[in-house]
Order: C-alpha cells, then structure tokens, then sequence
C-alpha cells in the first residue's frame, strides 16, 4: 500500500488490516497519524457542514451588489417635509434594547459617505413592527459629532423626511422610527447643528443608493 | 479557485467579482462564525459584516497573493468584535475585561482551510463525506441515502479523502 492510500484510509478513519501494516512499518506516516487524526476530526464539527439561512445569501449578495455603485454622486441640498411622526421619535440610544437581537433582519441595505465625508460607510439592519421600524446603523470612518452638533437618522420618500432619532456616537446605534420603511427607500445620517430646526440639514454623511 | 483577473476586478469593487468571492469564501466565513459563536443568527451578521468590510477595503486588497488569509482575518477579527460586543451586554454585573478569547475560537484556521477544501470536492464525493462525518452513517447506510451502491460509497469516500489529505496535507506537516 502506498503512503497516500494509507493516509485516505486513516483521514477516513477507516483502516484495513493492509493501511495498518502500513503503518506500522512507515515511519513517516506513523508520525503524521495523530495530525491527520485531528484534522479528520474537523470534518466531523456541525460547523463545517451548517448553511448560512436561505435570507442571508440574497441578503448579502444585496448588499454587496447594491453597494458596489459610486457613492460620490449624492446631491445636498434637498428640502423635505419633515412627516409628523417625527415628534415621535421613541428610541436613540447606544446599547439599547435590539443587542442580544437572535432574529435574523427583515432587511439590509449600504449606506455610503457623501461628498462631506467621502471615507465613511455603514450598514443599516431593520426589524419591521406593527408599529414603525427597528434599525440598527453600524458605520466606520464617522467621528463623533463635534460641539454643538449632533447625528441624525432619517426615513426620506416621496418628499417626507422621517426622522429616526440623534445620536452622538456613529460606530453603533439602535433607532426605533415610528413609521414602515416600505414607503421610504432612503435612509440618510445628517450632521446637524443645535438650533431646533427639525428638518434634515444640508450636511449629509451617509445615505443608502436609490 | 479565484483568478487572477477576477482577483484585480474585486481590487476595483466590481459586483461580479465580489459575488465570486462570496461564492468561493462564504460558506467557509460562515463555518468560522459558526464554530466562534455558536449562534447561527450571530454567524449570519458575521457574514454580512465580513464581505461588507471585505468590499469597503477592496482597494487596499492585493491581487497578487492569495485572498483566503486576507478574508480569513477580516472574519475572525468580524467573529471577536460580535463576541465582545455580546458579552458586554450580556454582563449582568460589572466585570474587567479578560483579553483571553474561548476555546471555540482556536484551530479556526484549520476549520477554514477543511472547508475550502470540501468545497473544491466533486458534489458526489462531497455528499458521502457529508453522511460519514457529519450524519455518522456507516458506508450501507450512506448507499441507502444516497441511493447508490455501497461499493460507490466505499469508492467515492476513498477519492474523497485522499483529495482531502492531500489538500490538507500542510496542516498535518506543519504540526506533525
């Protein structure tokens, strides 16, 4: 028997009398045999043989594909009217109540820096309710807000801004907006000033692609 | 196996190619998460999480080497910012921070290699590995399941693995 026959059959932890001769006369074999042991072990972890959800291949190929276009084109400017169920902003907190969140997302989407800051990112998870919206943004290349200043995540469609609540740290937040996203397909992360005026500033950083 | 063209197109962020990394890599990504946190809705986010920052650094990426260890590292450092990130907030009372990670995140490595090279197997020769080492079934019972004869089963399992100790034959050395 050849060395390679040998080692399938111990890889396959199925020895004949003909793999153990040899074996037992190979030295070489014999001082692989516990490593060969340990990795056929591997083969036998769930882990290895588990698939990802039937949501999350589509879900990432989504993402990846929705977000591969140029980011750079994102217009400022705009003027919305802010809907009403802004005053009802119920959540903006770091840490709140989605970490722990097993459920997998009803949906995902890219949200890339504009021209006023061009190295940020972030992907936004959402939890559809009955009663709004449960988003999860978690960006990179976002400071904090500086003084005076503070983030906000908004719902835009059809001329409506929604806001979803302020925030001053970007890495990671959790928002509950009051309305369903199916009405709003872009998300957006204005930079705003203190000064009250509940309508997004010009200042975008992030927004989803349309 | 991905190419070296497909390799430059990821460089540039294109659709298809980051598509043909996922498909190449995200089953091995997943295992990773899996065996790490023990938790497939967890494994689902470190998925995501992985080919999202796998595509943000795209350009830094070089096409020239191999992208399994890049990709590799992206999903492990991905796995232990979740694990932290849940143990912060599963924490009911206030404790230091330990640096040591849990066994589950060692041997990864070798985790992430083994599925590769399942993957890389003929789906037939795949499938027999799968029942042996996975659904415990002896070589009859494979044959009933798959509806082949058991000398197929015997066959398929003896290319399979010797394919697999092959591929696999740098873990082995390298530890032997």
């Amino acid at each position: 028997m050849k060395c390679d026959d040998a080692r399938a059959a111990l890889f396959a932890r199925d020895l004949s009398s003909e793999a153990e001769a040899h074996l037992a006369s190979c030295a070489r074999c014999r001082a692989m045999s516990e490593e060969i042991r340990r990795v056929s072990d591997e083969l036998d972890d769930p882990a290895l043989w588990e698939e990802p959800g039937p949501d999350a291949d589509s879900m990432v190929l989504a993402m990846l594909g929705g977000g591969a276009s140029s980011p750079g084109a994102r217009r400022s400017g705009a003027r919305w009217t802010v809907g009403a169920a802004a005053a009802v902003v119920l959540v903006a907190s770091i840490g709140g109540f989605l970490l722990g969140q097993r459920h997998p997302a009803d949906w995902t989407a890219v949200v890339m820096g504009s021209e006023s800051a061009p190295d940020a990112s972030g992907v936004v998870r959402g939890w559809n309710l009955a009663t709004g919206t449960r988003v999860v943004l978690e960006s990179r290349g976002l400071a904090p807000a500086p003084p005076g200043h503070h983030y906000e995540f908004w719902f835009i469609g059809d001329g409506m801004a929604f806001s979803g609540g302020t925030f001053l740290d970007p890495d990671r937040v959790e928002l509950l907006v009051a309305v369903p996203r199916r009405d709003f397909p872009t998300l957006l992360v204005t930079l705003e000033p203190t000064d009250g005026d509940p309508t997004p500033s010009d200042v975008w950083v992030l927004a989803s692609e349309d | 196996m991905i190419s070296g063209r497909m390799r430059r197109r990821f460089r540039t962020g294109d659709p298809e190619a980051v598509r043909a990394f996922y498909e190449e890599f995200g089953r091995a990504v997943f295992a990773v998460a899996l065996r790490a946190l023990g938790d497939r809705g967890l494994a689902e986010e470190a998925l995501q999480q992985t080919f999202l920052q796998a595509w943000q650094a795209s350009s830094r990426f070089d096409p020239d080497r191999d992208p399994a260890p890049w990709l590799y590292a992206i999903a492990r450092r991905v796995a232990i910012d979740i694990h932290r990130r849940e143990r912060r907030h599963a924490a009911v009372d206030e404790q230091p921070e330990i640096a040591v990670l849990p066994a589950s995140f060692e041997s990864t490595w070798e985790l992430w290699e083994v599925r590769l090279c399942l993957d890389r197997l003929p789906a037939e020769e795949r499938a027999v590995v799968r029942a042996i080492h996975y659904l415990g079934l002896t070589h009859r019972e494979a044959a009933e399941l798959l509806s082949v004869p058991i000398g197929t089963v015997k066959s398929r399992s003896h290319r399979a693995h010797r394919r697999l100790a092959d591929m696999l034959s740098h873990l082995e050395e390298a530890t032997a």
